[in-house]
């Protein structure tokens, strides 16, 4: 069963995505921040992150560098409220790039497409 | 003695006359010179010059022309002409002028405010008239070489023009001979109207219905009269110099203003909009949880569709002020802009039947293809379809037509756009490509603020034609050779 870590500073989001992927039938794992993230990474080592990108303290494009320095290999997707960081070109160390809505059917979408990849 | 007494009176009577003469040219001077100091408008000066040689108090001579000197083009060229059509007309006019009582400056500028020779027959030949600056034998021509008045009478003079000169035949004059056989000889004068360091054109006099001759007398009186009239007309054009000047100037500074505005309003836009979209994720993402777990035909999962529905709304919204306030990634290429027309109507072509609106199109053939960001321009088509749509409720017909132009040597490829819907409201019409305007009572009145930016950043313009009752027409301009100002976005 593969292993989902959602990063998001919104509780509600969290537990709507965490929700929603269990029922996909992947395990989820929660953070609230950006260090949260990179701690659990080592306990949980999931096999892809949802990192949201407006984040208190370390931000999700920091957060992201971060974990390519320890695990180069971990398919990313950042999600953000709309496309602001989309010509940012550090987000592009990012395997993806959703723009979240209540529809989760692209972010869906995206986790599939990136976890059949390997 | 008597006899001497007698002569002695007779010829200080002769200077008295003179006197008055003279006292009576400078009262005319002075009353012409005030009705040119009431206006800064360049056709009513022209009109007032013109009016104050021909009405009666004036100068009193039949016809007059003014012509100005087109630098560029080394020529002069008809600007105006007063007077009547026929004797018939022309003894009219001067019946109503007499005992008018009235001052001639009141007079003058009442009568250049009121009617204007626009349109008269005199007017319409001396507009089409250009006498190159270099042309031999042409009077006018050597009024400006010269700089001195011309006073022609055939039966006098020797000095001819030319025949058959666009004068004579637009004004029927042949200049310098008879017009036609039993008439009187046709008598005019020229003097230049001088400017500040040069002669900025011709005023033309004649007596063609009276044919009363032309005195030296009349000939100065001109003159002094054109020296003032000149500096009148200069002065005006100067002005109106200014005034462009300063109308370009307040554009610009609008535009900047519109720029600032735009930016400001587009930062709070967007800190309010995504702390609004977190919170709206949640809801729809926790309402569609609630739907998938409700069964069919219970009343709650009608509750939930709405609220689903309203959620999807809202992000629309949300998307819309988002990726107005932000910049986007720009990717210009040439395209030819008939196909980004007719993605965009493919798209929306069912909701068009759906409405009623018939689409007339007509699209260019071998339009230059326009260096543009495609998902931009496609953006501004639909939100300019949209408005159409949106306008014709009850349907209509939207015409959408593409065509090459060229304007201040620059090629352009236009798109526009109509409607049968109705027009706007004229009150309002200054605000449509202020952000947030709308008339509609729904949608977020960004797409015309959108559509605005992003034709400017191309560096076009888009325009708009409203016809009050009948419809709306939004013109759309983009350069062919253009570089578009990524900054903008």
């Amino acid at each position: 069963m593969e292993k989902i870590l959602v990063v998001d500073d919104e509780e509600n989001i969290r537990l709507l995505y965490q929700e929603e992927l269990e029922e996909e039938g992947y395990t989820v794992e929660v953070a609230a921040h950006g260090q949260e993230a990179l701690d659990k990474l080592k306990t949980f080592r999931p096999d892809l992150i949802t990192l949201d990108i407006r984040m208190p303290g370390m931000d999700g494009v920091e957060t992201l560098q971060r974990i390519r320095e320890v695990q180069r290999d971990v398919p990313v997707i950042l999600c953000s409220a709309y496309g602001e960081y989309k010509q940012d070109l550090t987000t592009w160390a990012s395997d993806a790039y959703v723009i979240k809505t209540s529809d989760l059917t692209e972010l869906k979408g995206a986790i599939k497409t990136l976890l059949s990849r390997d | 003695m008597t006899s001497f007494r007698y002569r002695e009176r007779q010829v200080s009577g002769d200077i008295m006359r003179e006197k008055d003469r003279q006292a009576n040219q400078l009262a005319l001077l002075y009353e012409i010179n005030n009705a040119l100091l009431s206006t800064m408008k360049f056709e009513q000066i022209l009109q007032i010059i013109l009016t104050a040689i021909t009405i009666g108090d004036g100068m009193g001579f039949n016809r007059a022309m003014l012509f100005l000197v087109d630098e560029r083009k080394n020529c002069l060229t008809g600007m105006m002409g007063v007077g009547p059509e026929n004797a018939e007309e022309a003894g009219n006019i001067w019946e109503n002028m007499k005992g008018k009582g009235n001052g001639l400056a009141e007079n003058l500028s009442t009568l250049s405010r009121n009617s204007s020779p626009q349109g008269t027959y005199l007017d319409k030949r001396v507009k089409k008239v250009m006498v190159p600056l270099d042309r031999e034998g042409c009077i006018l021509a050597r009024t400006v070489r010269e700089q001195r008045p011309f006073n022609i009478d055939p039966e006098r003079d020797s000095v001819m023009c030319q025949n058959d000169c666009e004068l004579s035949r637009e004004l029927d004059c042949v200049l310098g001979s008879k017009s036609k056989d039993g008439d009187p000889a046709y008598r005019f004068a020229t003097v230049p109207l001088w400017g500040r360091e040069r002669t900025i054109g011709v005023i033309v006099v004649d007596n063609v219905y009276n044919g009363h001759p032309i005195t030296e007398d009349d000939i100065q009186l001109l003159t002094m009269f054109t020296r003032q009239a000149g500096l009148a007309i200069e002065n005006c054009i100067l002005y109106k110099y200014l005034e462009d000047a300063h109308v370009e100037l307040k554009k610009v500074q609008e535009t900047l203003l519109q720029r600032e505005k735009l930016a400001a309003l587009g930062e709070m836009a967007a800190s309010v909009a995504h702390e609004i979209k977190n919170p709206l994720v949640s809801i729809g993402g926790f309402t569609r949880r609630l739907h998938k777990t409700l069964s069919n035909g219970l009343p709650e999962k009608k509750y939930t569709e709405t609220i689903m529905r309203e959620v999807h709304r809202l992000e629309g919204i949300l998307s819309d002020i988002l990726n107005f306030s932000k910049a986007s990634d720009v990717v210009v290429e040439k395209y030819d802009v008939n196909g980004i027309v007719e993605e965009t109507l493919t798209g929306m072509e069912e909701q068009l039947r759906s409405q009623g609106i018939e689409v007339e199109k007509s699209l260019g053939a071998n339009l230059p293809e326009v260096p543009c960001d495609y998902r931009q321009i496609k953006q501004v088509f639909v939100n300019l379809f949209s408005n159409a749509r949106d306008a014709m409720r009850d349907g209509g017909t939207m015409k959408v037509r593409t065509f090459p132009l060229a304007q201040d040597g620059s090629d352009y490829v236009g798109i526009e756009i109509g409607d049968t819907g109705g027009g706007i409201p004229s009150t309002v019409l200054h605000n449509i490509f202020n952000p947030f305007f709308t008339t509609k009572g729904w949608g977020t009145g960004l797409g015309l603020a959108i559509c605005h930016r992003i034709v400017e950043g191309h560096r076009g313009a888009i325009d708009v034609n409203n016809e009050p009752g009948r419809g709306v027409t939004f013109t759309v301009k983009l350069p062919v050779e253009g570089k578009v100002d990524v900054a903008l976005f």
